[in-house]
């Protein structure tokens, strides 16, 4: 089951490896029109806005902006509804937001998506998805963000519910000062008071229990999430005298959790039966470590295991005689340490290396002082001369590799000789 | 023919200049004072807004309370009260953007560091090679002469 996991895991991170310049706009744009449109059915109150036609080219201009720019139209989208409802409530939904992003999202813009995906979740009958998920991925700051995420989507609910039904009133006309009073007031409500103390206990408990060094700490932490959201909400209802569809809490509360699961096979997959419990000191601490290996498909470990196989560390693979060509892609492993990987149509797609790669293979081959760092071969080291040391204008890698491990091996045997001669000599 | 180390050693170097180029690069334009000062500026104009804005969440909050008794409000102590939690509330949120505009300005200089770094490992490179084409130029022309 674990191997089968890894192996869809992988698979999906190589198909965004390969195609992430399509599959990134892509998701944005689905994600923007999703947002968009449910903001639409909760408020909708600015025709102009609610054609299909705008929210798709709305959500097309999110595909190319960073993942803020749809946090922004998503925003403006809400106050412009809000706006089309009465010029008091758009006013006070711009205060509410440009507070919110002020004081908190200026600092930690990395979290602003939650002010938006938490109605989402709301309209997708999913709600415990937003403290439980940011509780696995986020630290405790980000409570404030869940908070606000919170605040966003009961604004948004209190104007559907009540305000609404105020302006609208058989009257006629509302009184302005009636609702400007009443906004506040009903956002201030025990209700909400309640769902928010619910929202950032579940987070900090999943937030701790994550951090345990314990197996399955992810999966308790979302276990034990779900069933205290459950809990507080039943509990909360209760105290205040409100009516709960039990119903449709517990379906909500098994959908997150069924999210949040596959937010962990993402983000946290660890193998527990190959953990290992660590103990050693150096002359300042004692270091008491646990270590868990990450889940790896049958294909991948393979290849480490080969790689591990002789002993040798990864360091000594520019000397190795790694050039055989291995099966399936076609692509050596010379091209896999630059990263390398098979593309549907390109016969090689060159995935750029990290920087310790270059720093390493550049530190080995491009040294000005052999003095300080030679390269060594069976633990003697050897002195090269420049011209060994860079590559010919005519010759590919692999023959500057072999010219190179040529000349060490023939500069040791002179060595070798040489000594046994001196030996000789001496007994003589 | 393409040297390739000397080309993935461009590459890395064009990808942080791509990817730094409005944040570490841009914020190592200027001193570390002024970077901090500019935060603490906007920080400053930012906060007053908020707290405009809050005050008057405040104001719609207590509305009806406000409108019943404004003949008998003493506005002396409640601008003094007003006036104490704006310098508490600006003081908090310039202690925040200071710290982070300090170690944002400090990391981005570790980073600029680092890649100034790497451009004259770069540099070193180009020179290795004109120093490796004079020898080969030197060393034909010595067979030659032999």
């Amino acid at each position: 089951m674990n191997n089968t996991l890894a192996n869809f895991r992988e698979q999906i991170q190589e198909l965004y490896a390969n195609y992430d310049v399509y599959i990134r706009p892509l998701l944005k744009f689905a994600l923007a029109l999703i947002i968009f449109m449910s903001i639409n059915n909760e408020l909708g109150y600015l025709t102009i806005l609610n054609s299909l036609f705008v929210i798709v080219i709305l959500a097309v201009i999110c595909s190319i902006l960073p993942i803020n720019g749809t946090v922004v139209i998503g925003v403006l989208l809400i106050v412009a509804h809000c706006f089309g409802l009465g010029v008091e409530v758009g006013g006070f939904a711009l205060i509410i937001y440009l507070i919110m992003i002020i004081l908190y999202f200026r600092f930690n813009s990395r979290d602003s998506l939650i002010l938006l995906l938490t109605p989402v979740a709301f309209r997708l009958h999913m709600p415990a998805a937003v403290p439980i998920g940011a509780g696995l991925l986020r630290g405790p700051l980000s409570t404030i963000s869940v908070v606000c995420g919170l605040i966003s989507y009961e604004f948004i609910h209190v104007v559907k519910t009540d305000i609404e039904p105020m302006k609208n009133a058989a009257s006629g006309t509302s009184n302005l000062l009636d609702v400007l009073e009443a906004m506040p007031q009903k956002l201030l409500s025990q209700e909400i008071i309640m769902q928010l103390i619910t929202f950032v206990v579940v987070m900090l408990a999943v937030m701790v229990i994550r951090r345990l060094i314990t197996v399955y700490s992810w999966e308790t932490a979302i276990a034990v999430g779900t069933i205290l959201y459950l809990f507080l909400n039943i509990a909360g209802s209760f105290i205040l005298g409100t009516k709960t569809d039990i119903v449709m809490l517990v379906a909500g509360a098994v959908l997150s959790l069924a999210v949040c699961l596959v937010l962990k096979l993402f983000f946290y997959f660890p193998d527990y039966a190959g953990s290992e419990y660590l103990e050693f000191e150096d002359d300042k601490y004692y270091y008491k470590v646990k270590v868990i290996p990450k889940v790896l498909s049958r294909k991948k470990a393979f290849r480490e295991d080969e790689d591990a196989e002789d002993g040798e560390g990864e360091e000594d693979s520019f000397l190795d005689d790694d050039t055989q060509e291995t099966e399936d892609d076609g692509l050596t492993s010379e091209d896999r340490h630059f990263g390398a990987v098979r593309g549907p149509e390109a016969e090689k797609t060159i995935r750029m290396p990290s920087e310790e790669q270059i720093e390493s293979w550049i530190s080995r081959e491009n040294r000005e002082k052999t003095a300080e760092k030679k390269p060594d071969i069976g633990g003697e080291t050897i002195q090269l001369t420049e011209i060994h040391k860079k590559p010919r204008e005519e010759e590919t890698i692999d023959q500057f590799r072999e010219r190179l491990e040529a000349s060490m091996k023939a500069q040791k045997r002179k060595k070798t000789s040489s000594d046994k001669n001196q030996e000789d000599s001496g007994r003589d | 023919m393409i040297d390739e180390k000397r080309l993935y050693q461009m590459i890395s170097l064009a990808r942080f200049e791509n990817k730094n180029r409005d944040k570490a690069l841009r914020i190592c334009r200027t001193y570390q004072s002024d970077y901090i000062a500019m935060s603490l500026l906007g920080n400053f104009v930012l906060t007053t807004v908020a707290y405009i804005l809050a005050l008057a969440l405040f104001a719609m909050y207590n509305m009806n309370f406000l409108l019943a008794n404004l003949n008998d409000l003493n506005f002396r102590p409640m601008l003094a009260v007003v006036l104490i939690v704006y310098l508490i509330m600006l003081g908090v949120f310039s202690v925040i953007s200071y710290t982070r505009a300090k170690l944002r300005y400090v990391r981005a200089q570790a980073r600029v560091a680092e890649y100034q770094r790497q451009l004259r490992r770069l540099y070193k490179m180009y020179r290795d090679e004109e120093q490796l084409d004079t020898i080969r130029r030197n060393w034909g022309r010595i067979n030659r002469d032999e």
